[in-house]
């Protein structure tokens, strides 16, 4: 075995489902303890490569090589023996058991060959916490720890089999802002520390720049550049993420506030729900795009819920278009011209019926006779408006909405809720989430087009400062429940603003 | 965005048990204990060691069919073919013995419990490894062994005069004061509670239940470990089957789905105790003693039968009710297709 071969060595790896080649004749090395980030849109092949490496899929074409020796895996089990461990996008954990138990998992100490040995469990999972010095409790129940510890309990049980190689996919998906940093340090520790290198993948930039030492970027299931980091900028990155065409460029016409202030739409001083009054002074005009900022659990999304009428609530009184509003559900509200599309898009369409009745359900009294049949022919002929007027991308109009991609989804349930009676207020509550760029890019536009040219308002509510600084024209920032912070365009300031969602005072820290 | 993912890579730890929640964990054994007082005080006669050993070897029944049910819907499954699996068993008992082909007692329960634990695999074959939702596809090969039943019992009740004697052993046999199905009840409970809570397999069962990909993703065999879910299953909720014809000396095409609601409702009811949100073996059992309880106890004190069903279902109500008002996430669901 030569020293100079590197640590994982990716050779022409290619993987094809019937069809589409996911994966096309990919190679690049990862050396030792070394952070190789791994980028790319959704679909770019990014996953399906990482289950090659983890024996989850069956390899086409290339082979991987370890310190020079060629590996055949057959399974899960092969890859974890030759040292490539994994931790997914998504937890998996068993909620009731805790840290120790989870750590051992599938691996557990026995006593006389039946009882599992919890004490032995303890001791093993107490020295996989030392050598990567963290301090997360090991005997709590899993599903009462916070999002971050859950994480970690997933890394820690990932080392545990003392792995030469680490994938990490999106780890900080699930974490709130506050919680990144410090984990981007953990991580940047383990590689020194514990003596491993990372597969990194990942949609944000800013973290490949923060702590990897290498990137490779994949488009189309082709990669397109591996390069070290300081040696290359983040548009780069992006230029080599995207292919140009697809991304289209936000502009925010200017606001003359004085002038705007004479139509506010919705004006708020004080919500009490969950048995507490939270002031939430914040007012939307019309036409205007208005960000709802902080962090995850600040109350964003719970505010426009009660304002929606969709979350139960103490106490509420606002004006919107002029009246004053004390009461009333969802139904009732979207009677009044406001409606909010939900922060979980599943919870935004009917999975199993075809996308004629998700897009006609919000509209069946318009779309039926008087004695309550629906119109078959104008529903299928409104349905056909809607898709085309918003650019979804569909087969028939009969097939189930959930074959849809994320981003077509989501075209259709904006599309859907626009097309409400004398709409005045549109509140989107993390429409772009898991969406690549191409299709986060048509989303600012629509809501863009809805505020310019339709003279719509919108709330839009997202935990991507970036995107945010993108298209609206105020960012109302949230901490713990309350709004603290109104920032207008001119003012914006990345810094600044996480700052308030952090609960400083907004210096940067 | 639910307020529940905290801000803080090191994050505190949450409060300790309360009152509400210890109440929530003990409520079955709490009523247990109030149902025995209140009892007891009505008619002395009540708490007589000898009576009280006699409601143990009443809940066996429930008790042991509930406790293998109770397996299959540890791993996320429901068996509905419990009560069908104890009468078949009780049949083939029955028919082998009477009909003479076997003569020893033992032998005959093991090759029933053998047929009944391929019907295990046979559920599992459908249930998992085809991939028919387990609820349907036990439902469908209960029919059959419904079938079965029936041809053996020729559509009566069955009964021959040629059973061994040890046939009445388990259900009306003593061991000093005691009730052999009561001791057969905690025995079987022992094991299966040592299996579940002490062992990998016990383990991986619950394990499964809680979150499938995570099991798989650590390298558990889930498929195999529901197969072994559904034998087990089927060999106890079989047991259940010999013990109830062994109680009455006879075979009933109704034997097994007389015991399977309450079996069920046990099983249910046990997964608010101690764990609540989790099926647990000690759940099912306490649970099952509640109930031979109130039926025992309405006898005694010579209340009519139907009390007997209204105080169940009251309890049951309440009991599920205060749990889906405490836990958010609401009662452990269990696939129904």
């Amino acid at each position: 075995m030569s020293n100079t071969a590197p640590l994982l060595s990716i050779k022409e790896l290619t993987k094809r489902f019937t069809g589409v080649t996911a994966v096309d004749h990919v190679s690049f090395d990862i050396g030792q303890n070394e952070i190789h980030a791994l980028i790319g849109e959704n679909g770019a092949g990014k996953s399906t490569l990482c289950k090659m490496l983890t024996g989850a899929y069956s390899i086409d074409e290339g082979h991987i090589e370890i310190n020079g020796e060629k590996m055949d895996f057959k399974g899960p089990a092969d890859s974890m023996k030759a040292g490539i461990n994994m931790v997914y996008q998504e937890r998996n954990l068993i909620g009731y058991l805790n840290a120790a138990q989870n750590i051992c998992l599938g691996t557990e100490n026995m006593k006389a060959g039946v009882v599992v040995d919890q004490k032995a469990m303890r001791k093993r999972a107490e020295a996989v916490r030392e050598r990567l010095g963290v301090d997360t409790p090991l005997d709590v129940p899993i599903e009462k720890m916070g999002a971050g510890a859950q994480q970690l309990v997933e890394i820690m049980r990932a080392t545990s089999t003392e792995p030469k190689i680490l994938i990490l996919d999106e780890p900080t998906a699930s974490l709130g802002e506050g919680e990144i940093e410090p984990f981007l340090k953990f991580v940047k520790k383990l590689t020194t520390d514990i003596n491993i290198s990372v597969i990194y993948i990942t949609h944000k930039l800013e973290e490949i720049f923060t702590i990897a030492d290498k990137v490779t970027v994949m488009a189309d299931g082709k990669k397109t550049m591996t390069a070290n980091i300081p040696d290359i900028t983040q548009d780069e990155c992006v230029r080599a993420m995207i292919r140009s065409d697809k991304i289209k460029s936000v502009v925010v016409p200017p606001m003359n506030y004085e002038e705007a202030e004479k139509h506010r739409v919705l004006d708020v001083k004080e919500l009490t729900y969950d048995g507490k009054t939270h002031h939430v002074e914040f007012h939307v005009n019309k036409g205007e795009v208005v960000g709802f900022y902080g962090l995850v659990g600040a109350g964003r999304t719970e505010t426009m819920e009660v304002i929606s009428g969709i979350r139960l609530c103490d106490k509420k009184e606002f004006t919107f278009d002029g009246e004053t509003i004390t009461s009333g559900d969802s139904f009732k509200m979207i009677q009044k011209g406001m409606i909010l599309t939900p922060e979980l898009r599943n919870n935004g369409i009917f999975p199993s019926l075809n996308l004629v009745e998700n897009v006609c359900t919000l509209f069946v009294q318009k779309l039926a006779t008087k004695f309550g049949m629906i119109k078959n022919k104008e529903s299928r002929a409104f349905t056909e408006e809607v898709l085309k007027k918003n650019g979804t991308k569909y087969r028939s109009k009969n097939q189930l909405i959930s074959d849809l991609s994320g981003g077509n989804i989501q075209k259709i349930i904006i599309g859907r809720s626009v097309e409400v009676e004398n709409l005045k207020l549109l509140t989107v509550d993390e429409p772009t989430a898991g969406l690549d760029l191409g299709a986060k890019s048509e989303i600012y536009l629509k809501i863009r087009h809805l505020a310019d040219d339709l003279g719509k308002s919108v709330v839009f509510i997202s935990s991507e400062l970036e995107e945010l600084m993108k298209v609206c024209n105020r960012i109302y920032i949230f901490y713990e429940g309350d709004v603290v912070k109104e920032v207008k365009r001119e003012e914006f300031d990345n810094h600044m603003i996480l700052g308030y969602a952090l609960g400083g005072a907004g210096d940067g820290r | 965005m639910a307020g529940k993912e905290g801000k803080r890579v090191k994050l505190a730890v949450k409060r300790k048990s309360t009152v509400g929640e210890n109440i929530t964990k003990y409520f079955l054994l709490i009523a247990d204990v109030i149902l025995i007082v209140f009892f007891g005080i009505m008619r002395s006669g009540f708490l007589q060691p000898s009576n009280l050993l006699n409601i143990l070897s009443t809940a066996a029944l429930v008790g042991v069919m509930g406790m293998g049910a109770s397996i299959v819907m540890m791993v996320g499954e429901m068996n509905f073919g419990v009560g069908a699996e104890a009468t078949l068993t009780a049949a083939l008992l029955g028919f082998i013995l009477g009909k003479g082909y076997v003569n020893v007692y033992l032998v005959a329960v093991l090759i029933a419990l053998l047929v009944i634990g391929l019907m295990g695999v046979l559920d599992s074959v459908f249930g998992v490894i085809i991939g028919v939702p387990a609820f349907i596809a036990t439902l469908a090969i209960s029919k059959i062994n419904d079938g079965i039943v029936n041809w053996l019992t020729e559509g009566k009740t069955m009964f021959y005069n040629n059973w061994p004697d040890a046939f009445k052993f388990l259900g009306q046999g003593r061991i000093g004061p005691v009730p052999v199905m009561a001791i057969a009840f905690l025995i079987i409970a022992l094991l299966l509670w040592f299996i579940m809570d002490k062992t990998k397999l016990g383990t991986y069962i619950q394990a499964i239940g809680n979150n499938t990909n995570c099991c798989k993703q650590v390298g558990i065999n889930v498929r195999r470990i529901k197969i072994i879910a559904f034998i087990i299953c089927s060999l106890v909720c079989g047991f259940s089957g010999i013990l109830a014809c062994s109680r009455t000396s006879n075979v009933q095409g109704t034997l097994g789905s007389g015991i399977m609601m309450d079996a069920m409702a046990s099983a249910m009811l046990g997964a608010t105790f101690l764990r609540p949100g989790r099926y647990n073996i000690q759940g099912t059992v306490v649970a099952a003693i509640l109930t031979a309880i109130i039926s025992n106890g309405i006898t005694f004190c010579a209340y009519p039968d139907y009390i007997q069903d209204i105080v169940n279902g009251i309890i049951l109500i309440i009991a599920v009710g205060y749990i889906a008002m405490k836990r958010k996430e609401g009662l452990p669901s269990v696939k129904m297709g």
